[in-house]
């Protein structure tokens, strides 16, 4: 393609609100920040922003938004529905934040299990990670239910058949971060934890994006 | 040069509802019309009839009749209908040639809990007949002889219904919604029937374009005027007063009260103060988790007042009703609604009449116009 025609293309082209699909129109200020604006002002404002950091395990976790409002309706689309165009809006707003954060952390996003994502077609914290921009490395898988049915009812209760790919070594010596879309009981971050203590990584903090955390076995140190 | 992408379900063509995933296109505005669709394999059973326990007004009869000669020429139709003059009924005579002749016969609307009440009436009406509902929450069955659904739930039938009725055509989300309008057109393979107590200009004129008919009956079946509401004006510190005054003067009476506010937030103030002093009322809202049981409560006589939002603006027949609309002014009360909400009162044939109160502080353009609109609809009920 010649440049010229591709210069031509991205300015001509009107953007639109990947939320509520109206036309942005953008201030000074975001204009001369942003490269790719994706929600316009009114989406933004929508998002709740509840930026805390508590601890879990000894491990500090940053928390990002509620599980409510319009976070949850898009993970619904996004996840139900198949809206890949909403990945990247996800972190979108907190990415200066988070990069300043965690600047040479890697993010390990927590498994889902195989029948999900084959059901699914793509493993949505990989794609949310990866249309952010982020470093990250997925390296856990979730064994699916077919695998854990042959095991009692306790076992799969303590045991989520979450395990370690041969990939995981990567991450010796490298600070870590695991990201989850919502926290409801923390078991499947718990595990996740366990199994990545076993490879010497220099730290482990986590994020998430939506607390939904009930508040009965989360013990807050 | 990429060929244009069209949604093959909603018909989009615009760029900015376009989302790609590994290179293909998709469409994201229909996304959540995403489900099982019908295939035509259902057959009508034979033998339906309609059976009326109670007899259609003179002017149902003719307006009924004139549907089916319409429909029987391959015409579709619009009745413009004042609220209670029994549009369901008007429908009935067309659907029950429809199954006669084994074809399939659907009957649409926005709202969820309209579908939720149509089914037992229509089930009465046709007692032979399997009827089914279909909406959010309740999809499991999808095939039957009379199918009662949400617009929402049309995408599932596509070209299926020789028959589509379409109730409330004005009302939200179904009203400037394209999504809908695509599903509905595409759901239909016959001819279709819409209704409405209030239809817009552009209504009327669509489907004079569409090889339609518009039929008006401005009487209510029990042939007494629609009930005219009365403006009060109210300084704005005067309307909680103002209310509890009124609310007193029905409860002495023993009169169940409706009080429609503009927004969710305006009611909950409201109900906070009146709950101090009325303990027997509850509050409203499509977020209300209780909605259904708190209003067959009201229904049953349990509670004599509820607060409530534009929910219960339409669909909603409560004996011996009184209204009292709180901000009436607001902007989100336009002239439809204000119509809507007036025709609540005196819808039953034992109390044809009722109080019907907008209280404002201004006496705005919807007021006046929903206000002349009903004096012209009662002035024209003898004309026809």
């Amino acid at each position: 393609m010649e440049p010229s025609k591709k210069y031509n293309d991205t300015t001509n082209k009107e953007i639109y609100c990947k939320s509520c699909f109206e036309e942005i129109h953008l201030s000074p200020i975001r204009r001369a920040i942003e490269k790719n604006p994706l929600l316009c002002d009114k989406c933004i404002s929508k998002i709740e922003k509840k930026l805390v950091i508590r601890k879990f395990e000894g491990i500090p976790i940053l928390f990002l938004s509620n599980y409510s409002g319009i976070m949850e309706s898009w993970l619904m689309n996004f996840k139900e529905y198949k809206d890949v165009e909403l990945a990247p809006c996800f972190l979108s707003i907190f990415l200066p934040f988070i990069r300043l954060l965690f600047p040479f952390h890697t993010f390990v996003p927590l498994p889902s299990s195989k029948e999900r994502i084959e059901k699914r077609g793509f493993d949505h914290l990989s794609m949310i990670l990866q249309a952010s921009k982020l470093p990250f490395l997925s390296c856990l898988e979730k064994r699916s239910s077919g695998e854990q049915k042959n095991k009692s009812f306790i076992e799969r209760r303590k045991d989520k058949g979450i395990s370690l790919l041969p990939n995981a070594s990567q991450l010796q010596g490298k600070r870590v971060v695991l990201f989850d879309d919502v926290l409801t009981t923390g078991s499947t971050f718990l595990e996740s934890l366990k199994q990545i203590q076993k490879i010497e990584v220099k730290s482990i903090h986590g994020l998430i994006l939506m607390d939904h955390h009930e508040g009965q076995d989360f013990q807050i140190k | 040069m990429k060929e244009k992408f069209v949604c093959p379900r909603c018909g989009n063509q615009e760029e900015r509802y376009i989302g790609y995933h590994n290179g293909i296109p998709y469409c994201r505005r229909c996304l959540s019309f995403s489900g099982r669709n019908v295939d035509i394999t259902h057959s009508i059973q034979q033998g339906i009839t309609l059976q009326l326990s109670y007899p259609l007004s003179e002017k149902q009869e003719r307006v009924a009749k004139e549907t089916l000669s319409l429909l029987k020429r391959g015409k579709n139709v619009l009745i413009h209908a004042v609220t209670g003059a029994g549009k369901t009924e008007l429908v009935y005579d067309s659907m029950a040639y429809y199954l006669g002749l084994g074809l399939h016969v659907g009957f649409a609307t926005p709202r969820k809990d309209v579908v939720v009440d149509l089914k037992p009436r229509i089930e009465e009406a046709f007692p032979k007949a399997k009827v089914i509902s279909v909406f959010g929450e309740h999809s499991e069955i999808l095939q039957g002889d009379i199918i009662t659904l949400t617009t929402h739930q049309l995408y599932r039938y596509e070209n299926y219904f020789d028959l589509l009725v379409l109730d409330e055509i004005d009302a939200f989300p179904y009203k400037d919604n394209p999504v809908l309008k695509s599903f509905f057109r595409k759901s239909v393979r016959g001819n279709y029937i819409l209704l409405s107590a209030t239809p817009s200009k552009e209504d009327v004129q669509e489907i004079k374009k569409d090889n339609g008919m518009v039929l008006t009956l401005f009487e209510r079946y029990h042939k007494n005027p629609l009930p005219l509401p009365e403006y009060i004006h109210c300084y704005s510190f005067q309307y909680y007063f103002k209310v509890l005054s009124l609310l007193r003067k029905y409860e002495n009476e023993n009169k169940p009260v409706f009080i429609f506010t503009p927004t969710i937030e305006e009611g909950k103030k409201l109900f906070r103060f009146l709950s101090l002093f009325y303990s027997d009322g509850e509050f409203v809202s499509s977020q209300e988790e209780e909605r259904r049981s708190n209003i067959e409560r009201f229904k049953n006589g349990e509670l004599t007042y509820l607060v409530t939002t534009s929910i219960l603006e339409r669909g909603v027949t409560v004996k011996d009703l009184q209204v009292i609309v709180y901000k009436a002014d607001h902007i989100l009360f336009t002239q439809a609604a204000l119509v809507q909400i007036a025709g609540r009162a005196g819808r039953k044939i034992q109390a044809p009449k009722g109080d019907v109160i907008f209280l404002a502080s201004e006496r705005s353009t919807s007021i006046d116009g929903a206000i002349k609109e009903i004096q012209r609809y009662n002035k024209q009920r003898n004309l026809l």
